[in-house]
């Protein structure tokens, strides 16, 4: 029975810090929208540098 | 003659509890066949750690050595990473990068979960178990340790959490997203505008995502340089032997040893307290607001672009690859048998692993 006590007691509860997590929660988020949004404007711009060049341009150069 | 039993008289109850968790691990292994590489050592692991007076955990104890020599210092996860960004083709979000976005969204449980959990812990180790939403074992183990340390006790718990959702991922995510979807939602096709991706763009890829996550997110560098570090082997197309080594051999190898080290946090009088329930319950909510999620981002969507996606694949982001992929794929295939969403929710599945990597990172910068 001490033992079960012992596992109860060790739980705090406190909303102050879940109120205060919301910042972090708006800032996690935020961060990985703007981190993935550069990356997929930077893959589009990857994907049209290295795009292969279509025959026109090809004979062109030549 | 009182060797012979004097050891018994040292059982706990709380071992006997550990042994039949052990017990469970191995037979959701064996008999489900859940993440067999991952929870039978990890159940073997906790009833040999938790026998009285457990030899495997002395100071010079293999399991204290495995313990010290690659998780209290990160090196498997990271040694883990190169394995799975070798297995990983980046191709379908190099066709169609936008998916990415829904990797980004189906991070939303990480966060959630982090808030929920500071009701009850201190806020490095609500954040801590926030990262069991990453679904992914290695990020979970790099942050918590980075966090934490490895011989805090509630990280045996997370680690259990991580990668015990992550086997459950077929059954977690079918009722989230039936309850967030319609049926015609659900049958939404979606065509597959394959294109071809040029080798420099493949081998430029892993660079790129490298320097933008560190130049932004430094703390997540050393998570997304080892696992575009593998994928650079994959697709550089001259390390064919070493790509093959790290996809099976060394991925095989090291899940073996950090399947049986991670039982070095599973010591009964750590593990058994009603913390350990507590991110067992924390875990799912993870999982529960991930794919939420990613679904409602996609229904966002939806709303204003002409395109129609499939909301399902949303979930995908969730990481959890390529478990995740496969079950929105086969929710497609129920709902409509000629709607083929694999390729779709691959590209997010595989976005929701760069994501979660980087999720990871932030919450380092956050603390």
């Amino acid at each position: 029975m001490n033992a079960l006590v012992n596992l109860l007691v060790e739980v705090s509860i406190d909303f102050g810090r879940f109120a205060s997590s919301f910042k972090y929660m708006g800032i996690g988020m935020l961060g990985i929208f703007i981190v993935i949004t550069v990356l997929v404007l930077g893959i589009v711009a990857l994907n049209k540098l290295t795009a292969p060049r279509n025959k026109k341009d090809d004979s062109d150069n030549e | 003659m009182e060797f012979l039993y004097e050891n018994l008289l040292d059982i706990t109850w709380q071992q006997v509890v550990m042994w039949i968790i052990g017990g469970v691990l191995i037979f959701l292994a064996i008999k489900k066949e859940m993440e067999p590489a991952l929870l039978l050592p990890m159940g073997f692991g906790a009833i040999l750690v938790n026998l009285p007076n457990s030899g495997a955990i002395t100071e010079h104890g293999p399991i204290t050595v495995l313990f010290n020599a690659g998780i209290a210092n990160e090196l498997f996860p990271l040694l883990l990473f190169i394995g799975i960004g070798a297995m990983i083709d980046f191709e379908p979000i190099l066709t169609n990068p936008k998916l990415m976005l829904f990797g980004a969204a189906a991070q939303f449980g990480i966060f959630m979960t982090m808030s929920l959990a500071s009701i009850f812990f201190p806020l490095k180790e609500a954040a801590s178990i926030g990262i069991i939403g990453a679904a992914d074992g290695p990020t979970a183990i790099f942050v918590g340790n980075e966090l934490l340390g490895a011989d805090n006790d509630i990280m045996g718990a997370i680690m259990v959490a991580a990668y015990s959702y992550m086997a459950l991922v077929p059954i977690v995510q079918p009722p989230v997203i039936k309850a967030l979807t319609t049926s015609k939602e659900r049958r939404i096709r979606m065509q597959y505008k394959g294109r071809k991706i040029s080798k420099l763009t493949k081998i430029l890829f892993p660079v790129f995502v490298t320097v933008i996550a560190g130049l932004i997110a430094p703390d997540s560098v050393a998570l997304v340089g080892f696992l575009m570090f593998g994928n650079l082997i994959r697709e550089c197309g001259v390390l064919g032997s070493l790509s093959e080594t790290a996809q099976h051999a060394l991925a095989n190898l090291i899940t073996l040893l950090l399947g049986i080290s991670i039982a070095f946090q599973m010591q009964a009088e750590a593990f058994v307290s009603l913390n350990t329930l507590l991110i067992i319950g924390l875990g799912l909510f993870a999982f529960v607001f991930d794919t939420a999620g990613g679904v409602l981002f996609a229904k966002l969507y939806n709303l204003v672009s002409k395109e129609k996606i499939n909301p399902m694949i949303g979930a995908a982001g969730i990481s959890a690859f390529p478990m995740s992929a496969r079950v929105i794929h086969k929710m497609g295939l129920k709902e409509d048998p000629q709607n083929f969403l694999l390729m779709h929710s691959v590209a997010v599945n595989v976005s929701g692993q760069i994501a979660s990597v980087i999720a990871g990172g932030l919450i380092l910068s956050l603390f």
